[in-house]
């Protein structure tokens, strides 16, 4: 499984939604149900599924999929 | 700067009271529209917490009880009941002045509440030192805890607890030193709405609304979760820095951090940003959850009990929440006397009520 893969299985399982949802529109802002819980949820997956330590500052960006998918490329992990 | 030291002053005593139920978050269905109990356990960190229907005071009062006992000492010494809660027993008169009487403390026995929440308890420590450090109270209670039942609502991150902190005065004690802030631009972000002066309870007080995910009413208390987060990792680091910069200590030589016990990844953020190891970051969440201005002093007396009876241990403590408000204070704890658990059931409140 690529790197790309396993965000977009993190993505759906912590959002139940389809891999054709995940898009440059998917933010906080248009998706339902982005609380803080599933933000820290999100995170959470990310560092367990590819061995990272978010800072903190980061956490509190991972508000999109962009975001998250640029979050990733600071800590060198090729999407 | 909100930097001061208190000397001469002492904590002789600690204990907790807790409801005897245990509520179990994995068990809770439909605990969001969103997500599972499962995910909710994962990121907060609270797996139980205790709840029942009890006020702060039913759950202190067999603490202090024991406490003094545990202490040997006797209820016609304590000069000062200060008790810290934002839910006490009744909306007027202060629930210090109830647990006074409760208690059968002498009426020469100064009683007063302090409204604060998860940055209560180093506050109520700070007021109550500062009263004693002259030396003319010798014996205080401080009481800090909060039973959310106000009305009916069961939030799975918050538990129900008090606890009671034994002080003394003790001449030349190093005492305790702190550190305050506040940010009330935030007063927002952990608010119940209705039932004060400013929103008076109405039709509309009862009407749920949808926040992040889960229906509240505006009597019923709310949280912008990330907004929380936010403050709590950037502003807790700092306020530990402050101090240890304004009183020349090092701050990792502490042998303890014990934090407001919010949300188990803020807590490990805070920790990873100070480098404390974590072993050294007792947490009660996972039992207790987040049971605000009782949370420092119930993670002491649950966790390292075992530590401050028999030994000298030296503590950095930091609540930090509602209000904005936040907390930091560095102190000794030198053999003290912590009692063992209180639990409170329905049937043990109705022997002084």
């Amino acid at each position: 499984m690529t790197n790309l893969e396993k965000l977009n299985r993190i993505f759906c399982e912590v959002f139940n939604v389809e891999e054709s949802a995940l898009d440059s529109g998917f933010d906080k802002c248009n998706i339902e149900g982005w609380d803080s819980v599933r933000q820290l949820s999100l995170s959470t997956a990310v560092e367990d599924e590819f061995d990272i330590m978010l800072d903190a500052e980061d956490i509190l960006e991972f508000t999109s999929y962009d975001n998250v998918n640029r979050i990733l490329a600071k800590y060198e992990i090729e999407l | 700067m909100a930097f001061f030291e208190v000397k001469n002053v002492r904590i002789a005593g600690m204990a907790a009271g807790v409801p005897e139920k245990v509520v179990c978050n994995l068990e809770i269905e439909n605990i969001s529209n969103d997500y599972d109990a499962a995910a909710f356990v994962e990121v907060t960190g609270v797996k139980e917490r205790r709840f029942d229907e009890l006020t702060v005071s039913d759950l202190a009062v067999p603490a202090v009880e024991r406490l003094l006992h545990d202490l040997g000492w006797s209820k016609d010494e304590i000069e000062g009941l200060f008790v810290v809660t934002q839910h006490g027993d009744y909306i007027v008169p202060a629930t210090s002045c109830i647990m006074q009487d409760v208690l059968g403390f002498t009426k020469e026995c100064m009683a007063m509440d302090i409204s604060l929440g998860c940055s209560g308890w180093v506050y109520g420590l700070s007021s109550v030192a500062s009263l004693m450090s002259n030396g003319m109270l010798k014996k205080c209670l401080l009481v800090s805890g909060d039973a959310r039942r106000r009305v009916e609502f069961e939030d799975p991150l918050f538990g129900y607890a008090a606890t009671v902190t034994a002080l003394e005065y003790h001449e030349g004690n190093t005492g305790f030193k702190f550190h305050f802030g506040t940010d009330g631009s935030g007063y927002d972000a952990i608010i119940i709405p209705d039932g004060g002066a400013r929103n008076q309870i109405s039709a509309s007080s009862f009407v749920p609304q949808q926040v992040e995910g889960r229906f509240y009413t505006p009597l019923q208390s709310r949280m912008k979760g990330m907004d929380v987060f936010s403050f709590g990792i950037s502003i807790v680091p700092k306020s530990v820095k402050k101090l240890a910069e304004q009183f020349g200590f090092d701050y990792l030589s502490y042998d303890y951090l014990v934090l407001h016990q919010a949300n188990m990844k803020m807590n490990n953020m805070i920790a990873k940003k100070l480098k404390f190891e974590p072993s050294k970051v007792p947490s009660s969440m996972w039992n207790f959850g987040n049971t605000s201005s009782a949370s420092i002093p119930l993670t002491i007396v649950t966790q390292l009990k075992d530590s401050c009876e028999k030994h000298s241990v030296n503590l950095l403590c930091c609540g930090f929440g509602v209000g904005l408000s936040w907390g930091t204070v560095a102190f000794n704890l030198d053999h003290i006397v912590i009692s063992s658990l209180v639990e409170v059931n329905q049937k043990c409140r109705s022997q002084w009520v």
